[in-house]
């Protein structure tokens, strides 16, 4: 189900199942999705895989109450069983007061980024890509470890309320890892086409990274001034994400920033932006209800300036969709589609050298929230831990565990790099942060 | 063998294959969730589809179909050995397999009520009556209960004559109170984690759960947490509760004992392990207190089958004794690379995943102790309990979890609350400082439905018997 014209066919048939099952109305989505990956470890290809599936999403709704089915069997009998089934579950199923029923959209303009070659990759292409990663780590005595990955979305959304959509979007990535011993370096490339990626550039960089951390010294856990690079500033926006800017958190009154719009909440020369329409970024045109996605600014200059809703939060609230649904049921409530940080003005080589004492941190590893709250993280570093001393990195250190709060390190700014990295669906630049907590060490 | 399957096994064969697996999985899930009196969530999720691995010139190949036909299942193996093609260019040795017996057979989880046949409206009664005695704490804000039951058959069948017909059943539930009060939010759940307590059984298991009856007592405990003091840091002897337990075994032994992770398929993603083969038979891990299986036949365990997606037999397999480590688990691959036979734990995600090394059922082996007793004997100490946050580093040396409750243990009791515990350690370290463990008076199967692993991520469901268990002078809290 590649095509629009296919894909709401079958949603048209799927929305008259589920009338015809009883249901006072229905919206139903179909996502097929064509996805390989090739994985290597050892410098040898060890894992090759491929998989094509379409998947139907039925909601049939009976007043204020919803039952709802995924299924794979999408021949007509199994539209029909599907349809006939979330009429049963939505007829035995409690109200919910809060559901808004089933509500129109206007039509998206399809913004997806989609390249056909990428999404027909074929296996061959992908070994020719792993092979050069793994030559030249190879070449250098190190040992590579990664995947080559491309694949494609084709989705479509429709309503009985008269909502038709459909957008696509194609998908690669790299990661490679370059081990020697214990010390490890690793790259990243997210796109929507393979051939956008640099593969020697990308060997080269976790290459070099892995031979830097070979023999890392002791260092105690403390407060360290530390430069993060792209990947690991990613990591505490999208915890941020996670604490902040639901509407329904805020509803619930659990969000970090609970009854600060308008407030300043973090350092001034932090912006982020969920934009779904930026091709920097991950576009889409529509989210998991239908509903066209469009740009939302939640932090501007340091203040907290707007929530991400659903139609449920919406309706609630009295207000649009910002276009940040799931697909139903989605218990979860809204969550960000694609986070945008503003650059600054410096660079990585810049805020080295205006660091005194300090680390440069390379990755972040198994990250958890360990306080809702103060959007308290704590996690490991990986892929190389570089202690900083009078403007230069000076040696590479052992791995720290850290446990800090993201709201403090990002009222903490010493600089924002003018550089930003794609890492899948966020778009960050390093962040040189003061004072940060590190509360563990580990053995390599 | 079914049809579909000994086409796919066929065809990968007649297309140069040297070995063929090929299995026919159908997967059906419900996921009931209420949330502050109204159903959020009553869905069914139906797939199937069939899965084909092949080894072409030394090299894997895998390739799945949603069609289930004589033409899916050909495409699905012709892919297979295409892909194995492509990869043979660049493998320095070819695959091997550790040898495993030609099976055949059936097996049906052992259950009273198949939970998928339960009618909605039943399910969702159990959840409304226990949301509604989570009421009535005045900062409670959020309640909320979810059941999720899941039927799983798989027809497998392998180029060596192995075949099988496997259903599996699982189902769970679990509710969770979420106090608010000026911007801070504690939680507390019943009966496992936030993620609830989840067996191979029947949907006898869900109603024995007693959701409604602990209700009030979870929203009691999480409206006094919101007023409890902060867990106080420092060096503590603690008792881990059986449901964090099941998290540090999960963490710091299951999954450094994944031979494929040794040999480090999993280097570019979830990581390596400490656990080099040179310290198989000599490696100190933990106390004497310490034994450690895995354990695919222990009945309720969501690690619990008949035979694994190589084909290898359900079994169980020593990893520590005594402290000392002896085991790991694997693969055909992984076990041949190591000169052993297969533990028998290759599992997959579906239809659509490849098999990689999974935990089965990871058990910690009941000791002598009653917990009045270990109460009793830890004075001044902390019970831990009900897993809040988690966190270890890449070759699962360094850890730090976070707990739903603490308390101080008076007069061998549970006495003063605490709120936002965590504690710290080192594996080998934390374990070596193990000395009491309780007896099968107190051991229970917990588990988890949701251990990642794999590019693609994969989600397997693993099982954890564990009882409460002591540990001696632990970092409480983050150094500062």
């Amino acid at each position: 189900m590649t095509s629009r014209d296919e894909t709401l066919s079958l949603l048209d048939r799927a929305l008259a199942a589920a009338v015809n099952a009883g249901g006072d109305a229905a919206d139903a989505v179909l996502m097929t999705r064509s996805n390989a990956l090739t994985r290597f470890a050892n410098n040898i290809i060890h894992q090759n895989v491929a998989q094509d599936s379409a998947t139907l999403y039925l909601r049939v709704v009976m007043g204020k109450r919803t039952g709802c089915v995924r299924t794979g069997v999408l021949t007509d009998a199994g539209i029909r069983a599907a349809a006939e089934k979330a009429a049963a579950i939505a007829r035995s199923a409690a109200e919910d007061p809060e559901f808004p029923g089933i509500l129109h959209s206007p039509t998206a303009e399809p913004v997806g980024q989609f390249d056909e070659e990428t999404a027909s990759c074929p296996p061959a292409r992908r070994a020719e890509v792993a092979g050069e990663l793994i030559g030249h780590i190879e070449a250098a005595g190190a040992v590579a470890a990664g995947s080559v990955s491309t694949g494609a979305a084709w989705v479509g959304a429709a309503n009985t309320a008269g909502t038709r959509q459909f957008d696509r979007r194609s998908t690669a990535g790299i990661n490679v890892v370059a081990m020697a011993d214990t010390a490890a370096g690793c790259a990243q490339f997210t796109g929507s086409r393979l051939d956008e990626a640099d593969v020697a550039d990308r060997a080269e960089f976790a290459l070099q990274k892995c031979l830097a951390s070979r023999g890392p010294a002791e260092l105690e856990p403390g407060e360290y001034t530390v430069v993060l690079e792209p990947a690991v500033a990613a990591v505490l926006f999208q915890y941020l994400g996670r604490v902040a800017f639901s509407a329904e958190d805020l509803q619930r009154g659990r969000s970090c920033f609970q009854g600060k719009l308008g407030q300043r909440v973090l350092d001034e020369r932090i912006t982020l932006v969920d934009d779904p329409h930026d091709p920097d970024g991950s576009p889409f045109g529509f989210d998991g209800e239908g509903t066209p996605t469009r740009p939302v600014t939640l932090i501007e200059n340091g203040v907290f300036r707007a929530a991400v809703y659903d139609q449920k939060t919406a309706a609630k609230d009295g207000v649009e969709s910002t276009g940040h649904g799931g697909v139903p049921p989605n218990p979860g409530g809204p969550y960000l589609n694609t986070l945008l940080v503003a650059p600054g003005e410096s660079t990585i080589d810049r805020m080295i050298e205006s660091t005194g004492h300090g680390l440069l941190v390379s990755r972040f590893h198994y990250t958890n929230l360990a306080e809702r709250a103060s959007a308290q993280i704590t996690g490991m570093t990986r892929y190389g831990l570089f202690e900083i001393a009078d403007g230069a990195v000076s040696r590479p250190v052992k791995h720290l565990r850290f446990t800090q709060s993201v709201v403090d390190a990002l009222s903490n700014i010493d600089a924002v790099g003018c550089e930003r990295e794609r890492l899948g669906s966020a778009v960050v630049p390093a962040l040189k942060i003061n004072s940060f907590r590190f509360t563990g060490k580990s053995d390599h | 063998m079914h049809e579909l399957v000994e086409r796919a096994v066929g065809a990968a064969t007649s297309a140069g294959a040297s070995h063929v697996e090929a299995r026919l999985v159908s997967d059906i899930e419900e996921n009931f969730q209420v949330k502050n009196g109204a159903p959020v969530a009553a869905l069914q999720s139906a797939t199937e589809g069939l899965g084909v691995r092949a080894i072409v010139d030394g090299a894997w190949g895998f390739a799945a179909v949603q069609e289930l036909s004589n033409d899916g299942a050909e495409r699905a193996a012709t892919q297979a050995v295409e892909i194995a093609r492509a990869s043979a260019g660049v493998i320095k040795e070819p695959v091997k397999l550790a040898d495993a017996p030609v099976v055949e057979g059936t097996y049906v989880t052992p259950h009273e009520t198949d939970p998928i046949e339960v009618p909605v409206e039943r399910k969702i009664d159990l959840l409304m009556r226990a949301d509604r005695a989570l009421q009535g704490q005045p900062d409670v804000k959020i309640t909320q209960g979810f059941v999720r039951t899941f039927r799983k058959r798989t027809f497998f069948g392998n180029s060596a004559g192995s075949e099988y017909d496997q259903t599996i059943l699982k189902c769970g539930g679990g509710i969770m109170a979420i106090a608010v009060r000026d911007g801070e939010s504690q939680v507390r759940s019943y009966p496992g984690s936030p993620r609830g307590l989840f067996h191979t059984a029947g949907f006898e298991h869900v109603e024995g759960l007693g959701l409604e009856d602990a209700a009030p007592r979870v929203a009691e405990e999480a409206q006094a947490l919101l007023s409890a003091p902060t867990c106080p840091a420092g060096r503590r002897d603690v008792i881990i509760g059986r449901i964090q337990l099941a998290l540090q075994i999960h963490e710091s032994i299951g999954h450094p004992i994944e031979l494929d992770r040794v040999f480090g398929s999993e280097a570019a993603y979830a990581g390596t392990s400490f656990l080099t083969p040179d310290k198989l038979g000599s490696f100190r891990y933990g106390s004497e207190a310490v034994n450690i299986v895995a354990d695919a036949t222990t009945p309720g365990g969501l690690g619990t089958f008949g035979w694994d997606d190589e084909g290898v037999p359900a079994q169980c397999v020593p990893i520590i004794e005594q402290g000392r480590f002896v085991g790991y688990i694997s693969d055909r691959e992984s076990a041949a690379k190591l000169g052993t036979k297969s533990s028998g734990a290759a599992r997959a995600d579906g239809w659509g995943a490849l098999p990689i090394v999974r935990m089965t059922n990871i058990n910690i082996l009941p000791g002598d102790w009653e917990l009045d007793d270990l109460l009793a004997d830890t004075e001044g100490g902390l019970f831990l309990d009900t897993t809040r946050s988690w966190s270890i580093d890449d070759r699962r040396i360094n850890f730090q979890f976070g707990t739903e409750v603490a308390y101080e243990i008076e007069g061998g009791r549970l006495g003063t609350l605490y709120k936002n515990p965590s504690y710290t350690g080192i594996t080998p370290e934390f374990w070596g400082s193990c000395d009491a463990v309780c007896n099968e008076n107190h051991w229970m199967i917990f588990g988890t439905l949701n251990c990642g692993k794999g590019e693609p991520g994969q989600t397997a469901h693993v099982g954890h018997g564990v009882a409460p268990t002591r540990f001696r002078n632990v970092q409480v809290g983050v150094v500062r």
